[in-house]
């Protein structure tokens, strides 16, 4: 009897000691300390003789994680030197079923992008953006700086894809932050409900074909999108 | 008594997996009354059972995955009960009661290996890697083999997005649209690592390296839409790097060409080009 | 006859016996590490940080500090020292270095008594497996859910490579290490292993590699799988780095510990052990070794060059500068597949010894299970590239690779003979090792025959990078080597420790870990059948049910592990003292006390036949083993 309490204790202890370590991991996760941007309403919109209900978000892109967005709110806490960065969220929440519209202000620099397809604007209301006051389908794949991508839904809404470029700040290579910004104004009509992830398509990061470094770290140039 | 006639004793308790007294009296009836129905679950499981485990065929590579899948399954169902028969007899049949006890139960007969066994064993199991062998050539030279129709797809991988483009027609999208009943040659490269392309429904696999082309073919034969996953892991977001892919009829495949901005003779000429 | 004189435990050395050993330990070993670490970090960072690979080559210098320092501290190059001085290590400093006098401190140090070795193995093994495992939760807790996001992917990721690593690096070592360590020299009546400081040595090198494997959470993780396949893991953080350091240390010691597995069985062996008389664990031990020495160097050429790539930007896997990932690929796999059979070989050689020991009976047709695993052996250098069927790397040896691939079945089969034979119309004496044998049989079968699927090409293009076959490797692996291990663990416990194994609770465990396998695997086949790809940190809806499954047949799998755990833990300590030979089994590991004398026997045996005589006293006298001379029936008795 007393070796089954001793059993039972054991097994207690392992799972207790498990459960530490997952919570140490959960921790780990990187969501900005502004956490989720809830899109805000806006009225509703009609796109193609259908009434949606409008949202707006916002975000800038800086070329450097460590600095300071005009706020004096760090771009990504803790963010390495020349790390480029979304800020100040990483993770957005709107509505299923609305016109998303996006205003997002681009800092960092511009190069060749590895795949001109992604040079296009993709998935958005009327196929085009308005960038720096100019509606267009696409930018020159030669002097991109990053891409908002989002990705359908497996099994859920497969379909779904928006992918918008942004060009080089207008400091080109001295691109510092907050600095010769670029706007990117585009809208898009979100899927069904689920959690979608987003990241930038432009190899901006270190590394082999320049997806290390802030490509591969969550929360630079990566997130996702709650649609609920 | 004497050790001749230990040794005949023994002799005789070694002996009759193969000769003396009728089948059922000897240890090796016993294992076949097992062993028997062990290999009719085994063979109804692998007539039934794949059909509801694997999605929807859809081209005629994945009809093949099914088939050697239960063809396999059949055959290894009857050499999974001879084991598994003679296991579960054993434990029925031949443990001692001491079982718990700390004192071993009398040693077994000192059988130290029996060539006719060895034999069977060794021949059974030769031939069935012919068989699957065989088997295996033969469905992968009738893969590889090009046909008439065929028509090429490039295919991109980069971290984490397929993009996939119809030569000739200046088209790239991110979704795959294929034609019927035809065989497709997918043009697989990356841009960046290594990257697996699997049309999952579609039965086949092959990795997107970079600076190098690899080539595998499909041939789509039911219309529908089917999953296009990453299956080689390729850092942060390869669990999303999924995509649909659609196979529609030429007809509908082709006025998709042309709504996504193809000139009509593009259209015709890769439409009518056989690889 | 030699006689020698017993060494009891608390033999007097002199005071200065062991020179430098007598100021050594685990506590130095990490003290020297750390500080060799820091100077190393120092260094580098003031020189080397600004240039283009700068925290690259830092975490590379402060790593291999590491490596070098605890090694130092710890005492693994004392003798070399020593020998480079002009000095040599008398009798007393080897007594010393053996162990002697020391108490349980001795399983902290530098000791070169390879039943300390064994059980160091045995306790660092059972270590990386509840880190192993509890990644695992970790995994499989994610899975619970479609979306979900109990880590974000990039955490995920790492953990799926560590889990994998830390896994393979447990289980190259979970028999090899305690077990070949322990018992082989016992088994083939020799004092110690032929090179006792390179044993010591090679315990202490893994010890030291876990740390940076270990560390690499911390420096970004590691984000291509245990495989690390290039060009991917060269873009990843300097975390790849201390992934690759941890490899580099590891083959070494694999090497090291295979090199003097293959001298002690050649040259140590007692008067009348030959070739034909040796315990099929004493082959599989020395194949295993062998392999080894073939398959691991190949890991070592293969993670050298991922950190020059990384570290001074050779681009030997970079397909921009000229490089491919298929080299990688290649060596990767040259020393990925005789490597699951460095795994698998020793505890089936353990299991047979069960099989003979607990059926009653000789092992079923020796020399062909011998000849079978020396065709595993042999096939399995040759059969790498089925791991690379949907590369696109050779096409035209898809045909080639499916041959060999289906030849191993072959032998394998033998295996399964040799397995059957012996149980066959045996007197089944059902404690628990045997349990674990019946285990195996049933899981390798399952293991076994997926392999067979993935090893058809057409078939391999669907279920390739897919969860059957991470289903398939664990019902090999998990299924069939670790719970062999646990098997050669529950049989020779009463060896090692001098205690008897709680029957009742390792049977608990048992049938826990017997469950939990098939709910989590089976599930992971279903998984795979539906087409879900590996290492996702998230999948489709239609997966839930079968990651539900599978998530939940694990935590039922850990908990069985924990309580074995317990079983083990609590016996050690409260377990009923062992008799000399429990099992009333023949081979000479039996013939001394529980647990043996330094030396290991009091007089040196002698063999007559081979250990699996059962049945056969009358028979065939010559047959019955005399391991022991009458005299030294006293060696049962022992010296505790």
């Amino acid at each position: 009897m007393k070796k089954v309490l001793w059993g039972v204790i054991t097994v207690l202890i392992g799972a207790i000691l498990i459960a530490a370590v997952g919570v140490g991991f959960h921790s780990q996760q990187y969501v900005a300390p502004a956490g989720t941007q809830v899109a805000k309403s806006d009225g509703t919109v009609t796109v193609n003789g259908k009434t949606y209900q409008h949202v707006t978000l916002d975000f800038v892109t800086e070329p450097s994680a460590a600095g300071n967005l005009p706020n004096g709110k760090p771009v990504h806490p803790g963010g390495n030197e020349g790390w480029p960065a979304y800020a100040p969220n990483n993770q957005f929440q709107v509505p299923a079923n609305s016109v998303v519209t996006i205003h997002w202000v681009q800092y960092d620099s511009g190069e060749v992008v590895n795949n001109a397809f992604f040079a296009k604007v993709q998935g958005t209301v009327g196929g085009k953006a308005n960038i720096n006051g100019e509606v267009v389908d696409g930018i020159d794949p030669s002097n991109m700086a990053h891409s908002f991508t989002v990705r359908g839904l497996p099994g859920v809404d497969p379909n779904f894809f928006v992918s918008v470029p942004a060009p080089s700040s207008k400091l080109g290579d001295e691109a510092v932050n907050d600095k010769g910004g670029v706007t990117v104004d585009f809208s898009f009509i979100s899927g069904t409900k689920g959690l979608y992830s987003w990241n930038c398509e432009f190899p901006c990061g270190s590394g082999v074909g320049g997806f290390g470094g802030a490509m591969s770290s969550y929360g630079y140039m990566s997130g996702y999108i709650h649609v609920v | 008594m004497s050790s001749e006639e230990k040794r005949d004793e023994i002799a005789a308790v070694v002996e009759p997996v193969f000769r003396g007294g009728p089948l059922w009296k000897r240890p090796a009836g016993k294992v076949l009354i097992i062993w028997v129905p062990m290999t009719i679950i085994g063979l109804l499981l692998a007539f039934f059972a794949p059909g509801h485990l694997f999605p929807e065929n859809m081209s005629a590579e994945q009809e093949d995955v099914k088939t050697t899948f239960i063809l396999f399954t059949a055959l290894a169902a009857p050499v999974a009960a001879v084991v598994w028969g003679i296991a579960l007899y054993s434990i029925v049949g031949w443990r001692k009661k001491s079982g718990k006890s700390d004192t071993p139960p009398e040693d077994g007969p000192p059988i130290r290996g029996g060539t006719i066994a060895t034999t069977i064993w060794l021949g059974t199991s030769v031939i069935l890697v012919v068989v699957l062998l065989v088997w295996g050539m033969a469905e992968l030279s009738s893969e590889l083999a090009p046909q008439q129709n065929a028509m090429q797809v490039n295919v991109t991988g980069q971290q984490w997005q397929w993009t996939f483009s119809y030569p000739g027609t200046g088209v790239t999208s991110t979704q795959l649209i294929v034609p019927e009943g035809r065989q497709i040659h997918f043009h697989v490269t990356s841009e960046d690592v290594t990257h697996g392309f699997w049309p999952v429904q579609l039965g086949v696999q092959i990795d997107a390296n970079p600076n190098v082309t690899t080539l595998i073919s499909a041939t789509p034969n039911k219309l529908g839409t089917f999953d296009v996953r990453c299956s080689q892991i390729c850092g942060l977001n390869h669990a999303y790097m999924e995509t649909t892919g659609t196979t529609v009829t030429q007809a509908q495949f082709n006025a998709w060409l042309v709504s996504h901005g193809a000139s009509a003779t593009s259209v015709h000429s890769y439409a009518m080009s056989a690889k | 006859m030699t006689m020698t004189a017993p060494l009891a435990e608390d033999t007097k050395l002199g005071p200065k016996a062991g020179g430098l050993y007598r100021h050594q330990n685990f506590a130095t070993g990490l003290i020297v590490g750390i500080l060799s670490a820091v100077i190393g970090w120092v260094i580098s960072h003031a020189l080397l940080q600004s240039s283009n690979w700068g925290s690259d080559m830092v975490v590379t210098v402060t790593l291999v500090s590491w490596v070098v320092g605890f090694n130092i501290g710890i005492g693994s190059f004392n003798a070399i020292f020593r020998w480079s001085l002009g000095h040599d290590e008398d009798h007393e400093d080897q007594l010393y270095g053996a162990g002697v006098g020391q108490g349980w401190k001795r399983y902290f140090k530098f000791c070169t008594d390879h039943k300390v070795v064994g059980t160091q193995y045995l306790v660092l093994v059972m270590v990386l497996f509840g880190v192993g495992g509890t990644l695992a939760m970790m995994i499989r807790t994610q899975l619970l859910t479609p979306n979900s996001q109990f880590m974000s992917p990039e955490t995920y990721n790492s953990i799926v490579s560590i889990h994998g690593m830390i896994m393979i690096i447990a289980t190259i070592i979970m028999v090899s290490g305690p077990f070949a360590n322990f018992i082989m020299p016992i088994m083939i009546g020799a004092k110690d292993m032929a090179f006792p400081r390179l044993n010591a040595l090679s315990f202490w090198l893994v010890v030291s590699a876990v740390p940076p494997i270990l560390g690499s959470f911390l420096l970004g993780g590691v984000p291509a799988g245990w495989t690390t396949y290039a060009p991917l893991a060269v873009q990843a953080p300097p975390a790849m780095d201390a992934f690759a350091i941890t490899i580099c240390t590891f083959v070494l010691s694999v090497t090291v510990a295979g090199i003097n597995t293959l001298v002690t069985v050649l040259t140590m062996r007692t008067k009348g052990m030959t070739p034909g008389r040796l315990p099929i664990f004493v082959w599989g031990s020395i194949i295993a070794g062998g392999l080894g020495l073939y398959a691991m160097p190949a890991f070592l050429m293969a993670q050298s060059a991922m950190i020059t790539d990384r570290v001074v930007g050779t681009s030997f896997y970079v397909a921009m500068q000229g490089g491919t990932g298929w080299l990688y690929e290649n060596t990767f796999w040259i020393m990925g597949h005789p490597e699951v059979y460095v795994i698998l070989i020793p505890p089936v050689g353990a299991l047979i010894e069960i099989a003979s020991t607990f059926s009653r009976k000789p092992v079923f047709a020796y020399k062909v299970m011998v000849s079978g695993v020396i065709g595993i052996a042999t096939l399995a250098i040759m059969v790498w590239a089925h791991h690379m069927f949907t590369t696109g790397w050779a096409p035209t040896l898809a045909d080639p690779f499916m041959l060999t691939t289906e030849l191993i079945s072959i032998p394998t089969g033998i295996v399964f003979l040799c397995m059957v034979g012996t149980i066959w119309r045996g007197s089944i004496w059902t404690r628990l090792p045997m349990y674990f044998l019946y285990l195996f049989l049933f899981n390798f079968i399952v293991g076994g025959i997926t392999g067979i699927y993935l090893s058809d090409v057409p078939v391999d293009q669907y279920f390739h990078g897919n969860m059957f076959v991470t289903a398939h490797f664990h019902y090999t692996l998990l299924g069939g080597g670790m719970i062999g291990a646990a098997g050669a663990v529950s049989y020779w416990y009463p060896k090692m420790t001098g205690r008897m194994l709680n029957e009742r609770i390792g049977k608990t465990a048992f049938w826990i870990i017997a469950a939990g396998i098939q709910i989590t695997y089976l599930g992971q086949f279903w998984e795979g059948f539906q087409g879900m790809p590996r290492r996702v940190a998230n999948y489709a809806q239609i997966f839930q049910h079968a990651n539900d499954m599978s998530s939940v047949g694990a935590y039922i799998l850990m908990t069985g592990w924990i309580v074995f755990l317990y079983a083990i833990i609590s016996s050690w300590r409260h377990g009923v003292k062992a008799p000399a030979n429990p099992w009333h089994a023949k081979s000479l590991e039996w013939q001394t006390s529980s647990p043996p004398p330094l030396e290991n026997f009091l007089v040196d045996p002698v063999v007559t036949s081979d250990p699996y005589g059962y049945g056969e006293d009358d028979l065939a006298p010559q047959r019955q083993p005399q391991p022991v001379s009458a005299e030294a029936g006293s060696t049962t008795g022992g010296a505790h």
